[in-house]
């Protein structure tokens, strides 16, 4: 399998996970760091032993820290998203370090192709995030990343077809607080655009560990009488054909009743490696080991707008797309490179995804040197800062020696 | 209306030598620019293999690459052989490639030192000047055997004078531009001619060249108003000073 490994990364404050794709089952298989005992997580902590340059990593630096052998690093993400030089070498060692459960030959380059699913992405992260692959020498073009919402598409989308034909719900329950979400099909458009909305949350009173144990106790019922009302809430409007239940809040099972009320009529499902199953259904997706182009998810990181030229190529007038619609913004990144024919600017077409809005923006190009027609080449590059700025770039990239470039660069910022 | 020509995306770390142009290229919109604007140079060197691996290997282009090698072996003509390149591009539209194939049948009929002159002419727009003189050296080389008329060998004196101009050597240019007069004294020869001599001398002795030539005071004259106005500082400039004032082009 050198060279060949394709993967989901779940990577959050306080834990790793990570998810490999078997070929012979052809399905996302969790890296089991605990040795068969089926717990996928591991803590996201470094441990500097001291006088060594070496370090641990995961539940080995919990318990070594416990014994007092050092002090553990934490927070990883957070920190290096706070432009620290070391904690982002800390977080690319951990990253290392935590590849190695999945086969402990692994190297970076063995890598085919990797998607990390977050639990938010910030500009701050993504950096630091991007910084930390860097170290580790990924290519950025062998990384996908995606939030947890656009995990749970991608995990759902690659179930049975009876477990998404009407909407499909997910509750999130993180230590007290819990979140309901839900995936709907649009089938009238195509491709079929998927949506994955927030419909509600709800925080529970913490445990008082005095008052009474799981199961059965007054808290628990409560705790489940409160869930239940919520659930229901949340499912009166619509019919849903499977529910997922996941977080470390589900770890105990505190719900009778509301399962009860859950698995009325539904599929219901549990479990701890969702988001990052669904990262890596991703990572096969951008392989075509997936889907294809039936469904298309729209989140709030996508992109709705296509941007694009109308091109001679082969002498024949045409759409180019630069930039397609549905991509992730930090993960959008287009170019291409045209002669000037009888033309002086720049005539780019922007389009939304419902083509409700069509636009064409011309980038005008000041002192732009005179050459003759079909002599001037410039390369057009479009990348985003957020989901609705993007940044145009156009160079002068010269006519081989007849003509070298002036170095003459164009940048246009646009509001989408 | 304008256009945008979608370039190929792979551009060849080892350029291609266009020996007959003396250039080196990296894509293939030079390549058929060079094709386009370039047609007199063209010879039946460029159908070769080399440059069918170039295609293949450095730009990544197996279609075209295999269409081209189809044409080598089967010796097909130059005409064809273009044709190919240009079709398979886009940087031509229909008309032009039309155009370009009625120029490569009528270039069949041309004379060598006729096609040696226009390899000449692109030389020197090319600023490649000393390449351009050799070419019209070698078609001045040529005359005893070739039936072309004195206008047209005026026509060459006129631009190998004008490619020496370039290289600041206007003594050698002003005897080209005699060379072409005596030839075939239009008004284009005599005025480069002036404009060799004006650049040559000071102002008093290029009086004395003109009268020796037999150029009269009124021509004379009306040349150094035009020139005045070319060169607006009036002063009369030695061909020393202008070499000092300029640095010298690609030669």
């Amino acid at each position: 399998m050198a060279g060949e490994w394709i993967l989901g990364y779940e990577l959050t404050k306080w834990y790793a996970q990570i998810s490999c794709y078997n070929p012979k089952t052809k399905e996302p298989e969790s890296a089991d760091p605990s040795m068969g005992l089926s717990k996928f997580q591991i803590p996201a902590v470094l441990l500097r032993l001291p006088g060594s340059e070496d370090c641990l990593y995961g539940q080995e630096a919990v318990k070594a820290a416990a014994q007092g052998a050092g002090i553990l690093t934490d927070n990883l993400l957070c920190r290096a998203a706070q432009e620290d030089a070391r904690a982002v070498e800390e977080l690319s060692l951990f990253i290392r370090k935590s590849l190695r459960t999945v086969n402990t030959g692994i190297r970076p380059e063995d890598i085919r192709r990797i998607t990390f699913t977050l639990p938010q992405i910030t500009k701050e992260i993504l950096r630091a995030l991007y910084n930390a692959l860097a170290l580790l020498k990924i290519p950025e073009d062998r990384v996908g990343i995606q939030d947890y919402r656009e995990s749970f598409y991608t995990y759902v989308m690659h179930q049975k077809q009876e477990l998404r034909s009407y909407a499909v719900a997910l509750f999130r329950c993180e230590k007290n607080l819990m979140k309901c979400y839900e995936l709907v099909i649009h089938k009238k458009s195509f491709p079929k655009v998927v949506t994955v909305t927030k419909t509600g949350e709800i925080a529970f009173l913490p445990e008082d560990k005095t008052y009474l144990g799981y199961a059965g106790g007054s808290y628990a019922k409560e705790k489940d009488q409160k869930f239940a009302q919520f659930a229901q809430n949340m499912l009166r409007t619509k019919i849903y054909s499977s529910i997922y239940l996941t977080g470390d809040g589900f770890d105990e099972p505190w719900f009778p009743e509301t399962l009860k009320f859950l698995c009325r009529g539904r599929r219901v499902f549990s479990g701890r490696n969702l988001f990052v199953k669904g990262a890596c259904y991703r990572s096969m997706e951008e392989l075509e080991l997936g889907l294809g182009t039936e469904f298309l998810y729209m989140g709030q990181h996508k992109i709705t707008y296509n941007i694009g030229m109308e091109v001679l190529r082969n002498g024949k007038k045409e759409y180019f797309g630069i930039i397609s619609a549905g991509v992730n913004w930090y993960e959008a990144k287009g170019s291409c490179e045209f002669l000037l024919d009888g033309i002086n600017g720049i005539e780019l077409l922007i389009q939304s995804i419902d083509r409700a809005d069509i636009r064409k923006i011309l980038i005008p190009l000041e002192g732009l040197p005179a050459r003759p027609n079909r002599t001037t080449r410039l390369r057009l590059s479009v990348a985003f800062d957020a989901v609705r700025e993007c940044q145009l770039t156009a160079e002068d990239v010269g006519f081989g020696e007849w003509y070298p470039s002036s170095g003459k660069v164009w940048t246009e910022r646009l509001k989408l | 209306m304008g256009n945008y020509i979608l370039c190929h995306e792979q551009k060849a770390e080892k350029p291609y030598y266009i020996e007959a142009a003396g250039v080196n290229i990296w894509t293939i919109e030079e390549l058929c620019y060079f094709l386009c604007e370039y047609i007199w140079l063209v010879d039946r060197s460029l159908l070769n293999e080399k440059l069918c691996d170039w295609v293949d290997q450095e730009l990544h282009m197996p279609r075209l690459a295999k269409l081209l090698y189809a044409q080598c072996y089967k010796s097909g003509t130059l005409k064809e052989f273009i044709q190919v390149i240009l079709e398979n591009t886009g940087y031509c539209n229909r008309n032009e490639i039309y155009r370009l194939s009625r120029l490569l049948d009528g270039m069949e009929h041309v004379s060598e030192p006729e096609r040696l002159k226009q390899k000449g002419d692109y030389l020197l727009k090319d600023h490649k000047y000393r390449r351009a003189i050799g070419m019209y050296n070698e078609v001045l080389s040529m005359r005893r055997r070739s039936g072309l008329d004195s206008s047209f060998y005026s026509e060459v004196y006129r631009e190998k004078g004008n490619a020496y101009a370039r290289l600041f050597l206007f003594r050698e240019a002003a005897e080209c531009m005699d060379m072409a007069c005596e030839e075939r004294a239009s008004r284009e020869a005599r005025i480069s001619r002036l404009a060799a001599l004006y650049l040559s001398f000071p102002e008093e002795e290029f009086k004395e060249q003109c009268r020796r030539r037999g150029i009269t005071e009124e021509e004379r004259q009306e040349f150094l108003d035009k020139a005045k106005e070319v060169y607006p500082r009036s002063a009369h400039l030695e061909a020393s000073k202008l070499k000092q004032e300029y640095g010298r082009d690609n030669v």
